[in-house]
């Protein structure tokens, strides 16, 4: 069951991506994800797919191993892809197989739907592959701080996701611990009908949820032992600091941006 | 007191976060991954159910929202456009948690041994949870073929039946679930007080 299992999909690296603070790749993807809808000719789209590709190749992942990862989106694009050439009925018919025909206007709108897609699901793929989720929570959360003058509690919903990931890997053990105690008394989660499948789960799930219970409680006692209340004048183990690389990295990126917005129509 | 009982509301929603992204990416043994695109049937959200009526909606909302976090953060991330993405991570796990509108109900129904109050205020928080995150996947739904998809296509009867398929079974898995699950944990643990 654990073998399969990897939790996030951060591949350790040390790379200029893997190296860029967490506030960096957020802030140029956040700003990727809205400027490629106002990409409109293939000029714009190119430069685009250069910058992604680009990033890609500097995080020195395996393009396989990328490639891999996007599978579950693949169908997607090739459905929506194949969709669009038979539906759309735009421009001048390009050729015809079995005397259906296929148009100009379909292929292009067809080509600029999927890029699309594969570009935006790639380079939201390269944050998490080049970033620990517990930095991005990091980022994300100083990212944040100054929501806190709204009383919008930002420190706590971090340590709340820093707990739930520190967590994950501890509940997965206690999966499997009490699914093998519980197989082992004979109960079956894997074959049977439907019903007698979801019934097979409960001896699983109540020891689990006393479990996680029980952990809460431990780990809420610990933290007001240690006289924790709230992020007041807290300090941090992980400090973020920007470095030259991401000062440089940023005005790259905005030279991007303006090529971009002279390449469109 | 008051301020352990805080510290604790937050440490539990957390973990319990936890729990619902395992139970998630463990429900591939209710019908494998059948759903292409993202969404299965999954008791991911019976974590999220557990505390709304163990806290109330503040606890519900604040899981089901961890939830949808750690899914962007950990998991594939679907995003087609920024709506769809806002849609789909942040809002629809996090109104799950608005079944907590009936904690109080279902602690008195439990704690007093009252098993048809309980069993219809449970039934009745859980649909209102599962619809309203099926609202939002519908409506993710036709924002993304909308998009994506040719002018003409039948987008909102396709983004009905593909979430509305997994999110019906869900939902009632979950509804079993809880009324196997509920009276089976420790009375301590139903109540926040």
């Amino acid at each position: 069951m654990s073998n399969s299992f990897i939790i996030g999909q951060y591949v350790p690296g040390s790379s200029i991506v893997h190296r860029l603070d967490p506030r960096t790749k957020i802030t140029i993807i956040f700003f990727f994800v809205i400027i490629i809808f106002f990409a409109n000719n293939l000029l714009s789209y190119g430069v685009l797919a250069f910058f992604a590709l680009l990033s890609m190749f500097t995080t020195k992942i395996k393009i396989s191993y990328i490639l891999k990862g996007l599978k579950p989106v693949w169908f997607i694009v090739i459905f929506t892809f194949i969709l669009h050439l038979l539906v759309t009925k735009d421009g001048e018919v390009l050729f015809s197989i079995f005397s259906f025909e296929v148009y100009s206007g379909a292929l292009y709108k067809g080509l600029e739907i999927s890029l699309r897609f594969t570009l935006l699901i790639l380079m939201t793929s390269l944050l998490t592959l080049t970033t620990t989720p517990i930095s991005i929570t990091d980022g994300v959360e100083s990212m944040l701080n100054p929501l806190r003058k709204i009383h919008f509690p930002v420190h706590e919903l971090a340590l709340m996701m820093s707990i739930s990931l520190r967590f994950i890997p501890t509940l997965m053990q206690e999966t499997e611990k009490i699914s093998k105690a519980q197989a082992s008394r004979g109960v079956d989660f894997r074959t049977g009908k439907m019903k007698e499948r979801i019934k097979a789960v409960v001896p699983l799930l109540v020891p689990l949820f006393v479990s996680a219970f029980k952990r809460a409680e431990e780990l809420a006692m610990a933290m007001e032992a240690r006289g924790y209340n709230g992020g007041e004048g807290r300090t941090k183990f992980r400090e973020l600091k920007l470095q030259r690389v991401d000062a440089f990295i940023f005005i790259f990126s905005a030279l991007i941006l303006v090529v971009f917005f002279f390449t469109r129509v | 007191m008051r301020n352990n009982s805080k510290v604790l509301f937050l440490v539990e929603i957390a973990i319990f976060s936890a729990l619902a992204y395992l139970l998630d990416e463990l429900s591939g043994f209710l019908t494998g991954r059948f759903w292409p695109q993202g969404g299965s049937v999954s008791i991911g959200m019976l974590p999220i159910f557990i505390m709304a009526y163990r806290w109330g909606i503040k606890g519900g909302l604040l899981t089901g929202f961890l939830f949808g976090g750690l899914q962007l953060i950990l998991g594939q991330p679907w995003i087609a456009t920024p709506v769809q993405a806002f849609l789909e991570y942040f809002v629809a796990f996090t109104v799950v948690g608005l079944a907590g509108v009936f904690a109080k109900q279902i602690q008195q129904g439990l704690l007093n041994g009252n098993a048809k109050k309980w069993v219809s205020y449970i039934i009745l928080g859980t649909l209102i949870g599962g619809l309203l995150r099926f609202i939002c996947h519908f409506v993710a739904g036709i924002v993304f073929f909308a998009e994506y998809a040719p002018e003409g296509t039948p987008v909102v009867l396709y983004s009905l039946g593909y979430n509305g398929g997994y999110m019906s079974i869900s939902t009632g898995i979950c509804i079993v679930l809880l009324f196997l699950l509920m009276p089976a944990l420790p009375k301590k643990y139903v109540a926040s007080k």
